[in-house]
């Protein structure tokens, strides 16, 4: 089964878009995946990726401005209200874009999505799905049945915590839910748990090595505790990588292995029975491949999408989707004809 | 043709904050009343003045309603407002922290007074507003020179809960 994973970043999904757009043109139909996977903005593109939008992708992550996401207010706020900012308009830029008849289709495909949350009042990393799913240690399942739970999911998982409010994505006054970068920023775990074999992850942030956060002295508290929110973010996004690059080598170790001792003349009804017994933590998840994209910049700058993603511009998101077209483009085609992902 | 230029010049000035729908701040200001050749007098004044989003960003209209004290005695006044965003402030992890706005307001007192006035004020991160105001009375041809400070007794809050447009059909 092949998996997109797309992590969040706000206005530097235009990245993801550029990507996705790519793979749709060029290597197979954005929706022809089983299974999807987003946070944050990923968690905005991932429903109408499932459905193949592409272009209603690239129209949203193209033309919306600051103000079609989120009402702005003053660092005062956070003494007094709840967030800083109001992200009512980004309700409505969801509801607008993922209509009802959309959402219906998304919530009766046949095709496996999570959105990723976390639970204010138990810190749970929680994933909403249009499926049932087992939830695990490390993070609970909440199936999603209506139009309305899809896209307070979508918005709960875009909110980040002080700057937006959170959201009770099932207004049952129990629980509220934040933005699931929090804790996880590019979900592919849960994609490797749900049987995935090969996954796209598409992070907008670039590799460690090359994120640059400044290059002057940093002099101000301010500054630092920027560098140090950075820094957890950063972290978060590099630990959502390392268990499944794990999973996927230990998988392709196994299969060397059972490969060398069908070789040296063991039964195949031998070998399945040793690597398939119930003590195999690997069981049920045959990941082998992941395709990592990222840019090779840092989107936060203000050239592009500003801290946190939160800067709306068209005319930077547009070079953000090129770029990340661009980047696909070099990815794919440095990969061999036979690799699977072209099957 | 001066409100043209600060027009001009508040259209170019890109800020987050003056989008409320509506604010109250709460000001309380001191100062000197100069008549001609009398003698200064104190004058404190305490005044509400709720203001309503006529330009998002950029302008409100309101009242102000209050009193004053100057010479051992109490006033009430009030009339109408204006209130015009000419910059932003610098911002602290995407967030405005605040903005330097112009007023204009016209008063007018229990006691004849006709205050045609203007004021600086700078808006400290939505939650507090340091003022300078000038103001003419032209009933009894005196000067008002005041600083002030004002806290956002009631705006527009952030709601806690953002409700979706009705599309279920359970």
């Amino acid at each position: 089964m092949k998996a997109i994973v797309i992590s969040g970043g706000g206005s530097k999904g235009a990245f993801a878009v550029g990507v996705l757009k790519y793979i749709h043109e060029n290597i197979r139909p954005v929706d022809s995946f089983d299974l999807y996977s987003g946070t944050s903005t990923g968690a905005l593109i991932s429903p109408l990726a499932l459905l193949g939008e592409i272009d209603l992708l690239e129209k949203i992550y193209t033309t919306t401005r600051d103000q079609d996401v989120l009402n702005k207010h003053s660092f005062g706020r956070i003494l007094t209200d709840i967030s800083i900012h109001d992200a009512t308009p980004l309700l409505r830029l969801i509801e607008r874009n993922l209509t009802p008849t959309l959402a219906t289709m998304v919530l009766t495909s046949p095709k496996r999505l999570f959105l990723s949350g976390v639970s204010l009042q138990t810190q749970e990393l929680v994933h909403f799905t249009n499926q049932p799913a087992a939830s695990s240690e490390f993070y609970r399942i909440e199936r999603i049945s209506t139009a309305t739970e899809l896209q307070r999911a979508m918005l709960a998982s875009s909110c980040q915590p002080i700057y937006m409010q959170p959201i009770d994505v099932f207004r049952r006054g129990e629980e509220q839910f934040c933005d699931g970068g929090v804790r996880e920023n590019t979900p592919i775990q849960v994609v490797a748990d749900n049987g995935a074999t090969e996954v796209v992850a598409i992070s907008m942030a670039p590799k460690a090595d090359q994120n640059v956060f400044a290059t002057d002295f940093l002099t101000k508290a301010t500054e630092i505790l920027g560098f140090t929110i950075d820094t957890f973010g950063s972290d978060v996004g590099q630990n959502d990588y390392r268990l499944p690059k794990f999973m996927a080598q230990v998988n392709l170790y196994l299969d060397a292995v059972k490969n060398s001792l069908a070789l040296s003349g063991v039964s195949p009804a031998v070998i399945a029975g040793s690597f398939l017994s119930a003590p195999n933590p690997l069981a049920g998840r045959p990941l082998v491949k992941l395709h990592e994209i990222r840019p090779d910049v840092n989107l936060s700058s203000d050239e592009f999408g500003g801290e946190g993603g939160l800067t709306f511009d068209p005319a930077r998101m547009r070079r953000m989707l090129e770029m990340g077209f661009d980047k696909a483009e070099s990815y794919f085609t440095s990969l061999p004809a036979s690799s699977p992902i072209f099957v | 043709m001066l409100l043209c230029l600060l027009l001009s010049f508040t259209f170019r000035a890109s800020g987050q904050n003056f989008n409320e729908k509506w604010v109250i701040p709460l000001e309380f200001s001191q100062g000197f009343i100069k008549a001609g050749a009398a003698p200064e007098l104190y004058v404190a004044q305490l005044s509400l003045s709720p203001q309503f989003r006529m330009v998002d960003g950029r302008l409100r209209a309101g009242v102000t309603a209050g009193g004053f004290f100057s010479a051992k005695t109490l006033y009430g006044l009030a009339g109408p407002k204006l209130a015009l965003k000419v910059a932003s402030l610098g911002k602290v992890f995407t967030a405005d922290t605040g903005n330097l706005h112009l007023s204009a307001d016209y008063l007018f007192g229990t006691d004849r007074q006709q205050l045609l006035g203007a004021g600086f004020h700078a808006d400290l991160a939505e939650l507090l507003i340091l003022s300078l105001n000038y103001r003419r009375d032209l009933h009894y041809r005196a000067n008002w020179f005041q600083i002030g400070l004002a806290y956002h007794l009631f705006r527009e809050p952030i709601p806690k809960d953002i409700r979706s447009n009705p599309v279920d059909v359970r």
